[in-house]
């Protein structure tokens, strides 16, 4: 049994549309382990883009708990959350967001620029990575002169060039097409199995979600176990 | 590694590619702002320079009345040039008019020395006259013509009418400083004694210290020294209506020129907050990955700045260079019938510079930070919705 590095409890979260509120979480709850990969289905609109910003203290949550590495997010305060953001806490999303304005190594390394590390080392390591992941020579690539499936690749190692605690991937394989979607998959897996890594992964395709080693479909605010 | 002065650095490239207009604007704005500033400054601090020099040059430095006896200023190393002299209100006689003027007889071996106004013919000697530009044509006068000139309250014991004495216009002075030109004359103080028969001794002195600076140390120093009945004025408590008046004119002029920034610095804040909109997504993203509020923020503050810095000393630059070329070459002229000099006069002081500056800067941070804190405090869902 692998250590508990994220656990949520009975989190709720509403939005007012006008005229309604909508309860979008209720009362849900989860637990990841080291080496733990979870993913999460669901329709477009079922919450798991929200699910995902509570868990990764992008947003807050009516009421509940969230815990990762045995701290309790919800009572840290700015300074404290960005530290915790940087130094635990992975993230990938659909459409990358690299910055435009940094060549590929460079988004790499944001993350170590922001928080306290040994450029050199860490540099060192990206730069491994870069080549692994067959994308040596384009470290001084501009987003927009690589490919989607690069630019995911390169958003993935952005997420863990700091050896997050956990990874939190919403959608990552959702703009890609079926081969870079494989490969990317096949990537989180190895990240899985080489550094222990705890993913959660949001999709809405039945087939990445089979990467999960434990399966999760969010429906009315509640998260139903698959397998 | 420091990330933020590197971001800094991009957002500052990337916001020139997108938003080059505006941030153009920007920086013209603020570099016209600087420039109007720091011109109209230096235009009223030369202007100011010249009135001070006309009056300091016509009345010395300090003026000393009410004398009981004739004093020694040997004690005082601080005073260059002494000045003693005889003040009436009296009558200046010519075919044309009779004007009431103020005669000054004064020592006139001292008076080159001591009197540094513009003027045509000579300092008079016995038996002549200098009178005023506007005096001048008032009686239709000219160098080398004569007038009498008379003092009524000095009436000569048992005769019931004043010595009147006829004077040779010996020069012509044009000070164009407030109305001396029109009611000022000077004699010498042998024909002051002649004419002002009811009190023929010195009634005051001009001084002059070696440096104006040294003016408020010598008027302490004659204070002790005096007795309480004299009175000691200094050439700004004498014109004391237009220095403040020139005073209030300066800093009227550095409120509505204020203005100019104010207009600019909106200009400023919205292209900011044009660009921090587009750097939201960035924003957003780096807070994701653990940058503080408060670092995003000072960079977004410092993009601001480095965004408007660049017009203000664009401004502030070519200001100084045309105040330095227009002091060596004096390329913009005056017309010389009109005012009392036949250049612009410009002086650049290093406080008004100075405050320029600082009147730019704080524009420019607090513009700056209005659009920092929009974009930095943005709830952070909200701004990685907006990234999506």
């Amino acid at each position: 049994m692998g250590k508990v590095i994220l656990k949520a409890r009975k989190i709720c979260k509403s939005y007012y549309n006008g005229e309604n509120n909508l309860n979008v979480l209720n009362d849900l709850s989860l637990e990841v382990k080291k080496n733990e990969i979870i993913t999460i289905t669901g329709q477009s609109g079922s919450g798991k883009s929200t699910l995902l910003n509570i868990l990764g203290s992008l947003d807050k949550p009516e009421s509940g708990e969230v815990e990762i590495d045995g701290l309790n997010v919800l009572c840290l305060n700015n300074h404290d959350l960005a530290k915790l953001r940087n130094e635990k806490i992975g993230f990938v999303f659909q459409f990358h967001h690299l910055l435009s304005e940094f060549t590929a190594l460079e988004n790499v390394l944001i993350p170590v620029w922001i928080g306290k590390y040994d450029y050199k080392k860490k540099k060192d390591e990206a730069i491994y990575l870069f080549k692994e992941l067959n994308l040596g020579s384009k470290i001084n690539y501009f987003p927009n002169q690589l490919s989607g499936g690069e630019r995911s690749r390169v958003a993935l190692l952005r997420g863990i060039i700091n050896k997050p605690k956990i990874l939190l991937a919403d959608e990552p394989t959702g703009n890609l097409d079926e081969k870079n979607a494989l490969a990317l998959m096949g990537l989180l897996e190895r990240i899985n199995n080489e550094f222990n890594q705890a993913i959660i992964l949001t999709t809405h395709n039945p087939g990445v979600a089979k990467l999960g080693h434990i399966r999760y479909d969010l429906k009315e605010g509640i998260l139903k176990q698959m397998n | 590694m420091n990330w933020k002065k590197i971001l800094v650095n991009r957002f500052y490239q990337s916001s020139n590619k997108l938003g080059y207009d505006t941030s153009l604007f920007s920086m013209i704005g603020m570099g016209v702002g600087s420039f109007a500033m720091i011109i109209a400054l230096s235009v009223m601090n030369g202007f100011e320079d010249i009135v001070h020099k006309r009056l300091r040059g016509f009345d010395g430095d300090i003026n000393i009345s009410d004398i009981s006896s004739e004093l020694d200023f040997s004690d005082i190393p601080e005073i260059d040039l002494v000045m003693p002299y005889m003040e009436r209100k009296g009558i200046i006689k010519s075919n044309k008019d009779n004007l009431i003027v103020l005669i000054e007889a004064i020592n006139d071996s001292l008076m080159d020395e001591f009197y540094d106004i513009p003027y045509e013919g000579k300092f008079p000697k016995n038996g002549q006259i200098i009178i005023g530009k506007g005096l001048a044509n008032m009686i239709d006068k000219n160098i080398n013509e004569e007038i009498i000139l008379f003092s009524p309250i000095d009436q000569v014991y048992g005769a019931g009418f004043p010595p009147m004495k006829k004077m040779k216009i010996s020069g012509i002075f044009s000070t164009k400083v407030l109305n001396y030109d029109e009611s000022y004359v000077f004699v010498t103080i042998n024909d002051g004694k002649n004419l002002f028969k009811r009190k023929n001794t010195i009634d005051g002195y001009k001084i002059k210290t070696y440096n104006e600076a040294m003016t408020k140390s010598v008027i302490k120093k004659l204070d002790n020294l005096l007795d309480k009945n004299t009175r000691i004025t200094s050439w700004k408590e004498k014109n004391k209506s237009l220095v403040d008046a020139m005073r209030m004119e300066r800093k009227a002029a550095i409120i509505i020129l204020g203005l100019i920034f104010l207009v600019s610095s909106f200009n400023l804040s919205s292209s900011l907050i044009l660009i921090s909109i587009k750097k939201m997504k960035e924003v957003g993203m780096m807070r994701v990955l653990g940058a503080q509020k408060k670092e995003l923020m000072n960079v977004m503050i410092f993009l601001g700045i480095k965004t408007a810095i660049k017009g203000a000393l664009i401004g502030l630059g070519i200001a100084s260079f045309i105040v330095i070329l227009q002091n060596l070459y004096k390329f913009i002229p005056l017309p010389s019938n009109v005012y009392f000099i036949n250049f612009l006069p410009m002086k650049l002081s290093v406080i008004d510079f100075t405050l320029v500056f600082i009147i730019v800067s704080i524009f420019i941070i607090f513009s700056s930070y209005f659009a920092a804190k929009k974009i930095a405090f943005q709830n952070l869902r909200e701004a990685l919705e907006w990234v999506k």
